[in-house]
């Protein structure tokens, strides 16, 4: 079975392979415009040949965007359930995209850094990513694809409102920039609704990740700016990153905390999730996702190896359950996608050292 | 009527509804929105401010009397915006001009654009007016046998022709 994006999940996505980048606390950046035609219904008012119609003229252009050489385009009409989902797993297009009416689709470039989703909310939602912290680096990218669009696609502007968006949450700039952080420590100290009712506060909001529960969904939060008109892109990049920095010393000093008060249960933790990932022959991917969470603290405690890091982040995007599925080259029951998948992860497992446990800063 | 959804985590009245399906199953969730931000499931969706949304719809709606706004291109009116929260084309702005203040105040900062201008839209606009304007004087001075002026428009023109072709 040739699949359509069998090429996307081969080669090598700046999510799951380049990170070079990888960082303790902060897993990646990510920002999106929303952008519409000019004189076009919003594609949740156009019938489907008004919505093919968008498709075509925006897929053109986008394909000659700026960083976007030898792209993909990939409707959504034409993908099995499956690839659609490993798309959403993979962070390239939204849940509602996948669920969204006929000429729903995305352009992807080369290394799945630049996804532009059409005829998802707005006709245009221009997203890019990288791994690590680098909220200045993917403004400069997706601005210069947003500017090179512009060259040919007539947008949806008005002077006073700025980009004009479906829903006017999004109306000004069309930005929202998150950022996805990791932080099991402000977690397994219970300091996590404080910081969450603090971020608010400055108009920028906090959710979790895939999976249930916090503890489940691997202690990742995204946090993100929520409003888009009155402030120009640069001063609400800038608020972000302040908010971004003193919540990672805050992640930082309750690891700290953690280590001095309460060694022993957070070796063990940590020490128990290698036992499992490295021997245990169910996994879901709840459970996945939590233990691999651990492991990034440890990797982050100096506990494994550098690369081990990069590949947890790897794995968090991998472990999940089309991409299992795809692993399993057919449909399968869940039971034998929680088989598969710790058969896989033992693979990796096995060739990762255990812990060393005297390498914890005390 | 049925009774309001509660929160699955504090049972407080739920404002946001979301399903899912995981590992084959159907997962539906009613949450409230303190709640929202600790349920990772809600992390998949894009949970816009609905709820402000629609009080603000209302309360514009009230505050000028009942006027009734509906947008001459796609037909989006209030009840519509209030239900979905969602405008049905860009022209929707000019048509719901007058409350936009409260629907913006809602949940925005600002009511004015302090971002980036997309240069290159604006400069076609620019030209397309200025070549409508031209034009029309064109046609006036031709019909009233202004012929000396009827040339000058007709350079200028070609002028912004050119600048178009060179430009693209
Ligand atoms: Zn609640
Ligand atoms: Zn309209």
């Amino acid at each position: 079975m040739e699949l359509k994006i069998d090429s996307l999940i081969r080669s090598d996505s700046e999510l799951t392979h380049l990170h070079s980048s990888s960082i303790p606390i902060i897993l990646s950046t990510r920002i999106r415009l929303a952008r519409n035609l000019s004189n076009r219904s919003f594609p949740n008012h156009s019938d489907a040949s008004q919505r093919s119609e968008v498709f075509e003229i925006c897929a053109k252009a986008v394909g000659q965007g700026k960083g976007m050489d030898s792209s993909v385009a990939l409707r959504m009409e034409d993908l099995s359930e499956m690839e659609r989902n490993i798309l959403v797993e993979r962070h390239l297009v939204s849940r509602e995209l996948i669920e969204g009416h006929e000429g729903a689709g995305v352009i992807i470039n080369k290394d799945q850094s630049c996804a532009v989703m059409i005829n998802e909310e707005d006709h245009l939602r221009v997203q890019s990513m990288l791994a690590g912290f680098h909220l200045d680096k993917v403004w400069a990218t997706i601005d210069a694809l947003d500017n090179s669009l512009e060259e040919h696609l007539d947008f949806a502007y008005s002077d006073h409102l700025g980009f004009l968006t479906a829903c006017p949450s999004n109306v000004g700039t069309g930005l929202r920039a998150s950022v996805m952080m990791h932080l099991p420590g402000l977690v397994m100290t219970k300091n996590m609704e404080k910081v969450i009712r603090a971020v608010n506060q400055i108009g920028l909001v906090v959710r979790g990740w895939l999976g249930e529960g916090s503890d489940a969904s691997g202690s990742i939060f995204q946090i993100s700016n929520q409003q888009t008109l009155g402030e120009s892109e640069e001063a609400i990049l800038k608020r972000l990153a302040n908010v971004l920095k003193t919540v990672r010393v805050q992640e930082e000093n309750a690891r700290m905390r953690l280590l001095q008060t309460d060694r022993n249960r957070i070796l063990d933790r940590i020490g128990r999730a290698y036992g499992i990932l490295r021997n245990g022959h169910l996994l879901s991917s709840g459970e996945g996702m939590s233990l691999l969470s651990l492991i990034r603290l440890g990797a982050d405690f100096g506990m494994f190896p550098k690369d081990t890091r990069c590949l947890v982040d790897r794995l968090f995007i991998e472990a999940q359950p089309a991409h299992v599925q795809y692993l399993a080259e057919s449909e399968i029951e869940s039971s034998a996608r929680d088989a598969l998948r710790a058969s896989s992860v033992r693979d990796y497992f096995a060739t990762i050292a255990e812990p060393d446990y005297e390498a914890a800063p005390s | 009527m049925a009774k309001p959804k509660q929160c699955i985590h504090c049972g407080k009245p739920a404002t946001i509804h979301l399903t899912q399906i995981v590992d084959g199953e159907i997962r539906k969730v009613d949450l409230c929105e303190s709640c929202q931000v600790n349920d990772s499931m809600a992390a998949d969706f894009e949970i816009e401010p609905f709820a402000k949304l629609a009080e603000g719809v209302a309360a514009a709606v009230q505050e000028h009397g009942g006027e009734v706004h509906a947008c001459p291109k796609c037909g989006c009116d209030d009840s519509q915006l209030q239900q979905t929260g969602r405008f049905g084309c860009p022209d929707c702005y000019e048509a719901f001009e007058p409350i936009l203040p409260e629907l913006l105040g809602k949940i925005q900062p600002g009511l004015s654009h302090e971002g980036k201008v997309p240069a290159h839209g604006v400069q076609r606009q620019r030209v397309e007016k200025k070549q409508m304007e031209l034009r029309k004087k064109l046609e006036a001075a031709v019909r009233e046998e202004r012929f000396e002026d009827a040339a000058v428009y007709r350079d200028e023109l070609r002028t912004l022709e050119t600048e178009v072709t060179d430009g693209a």
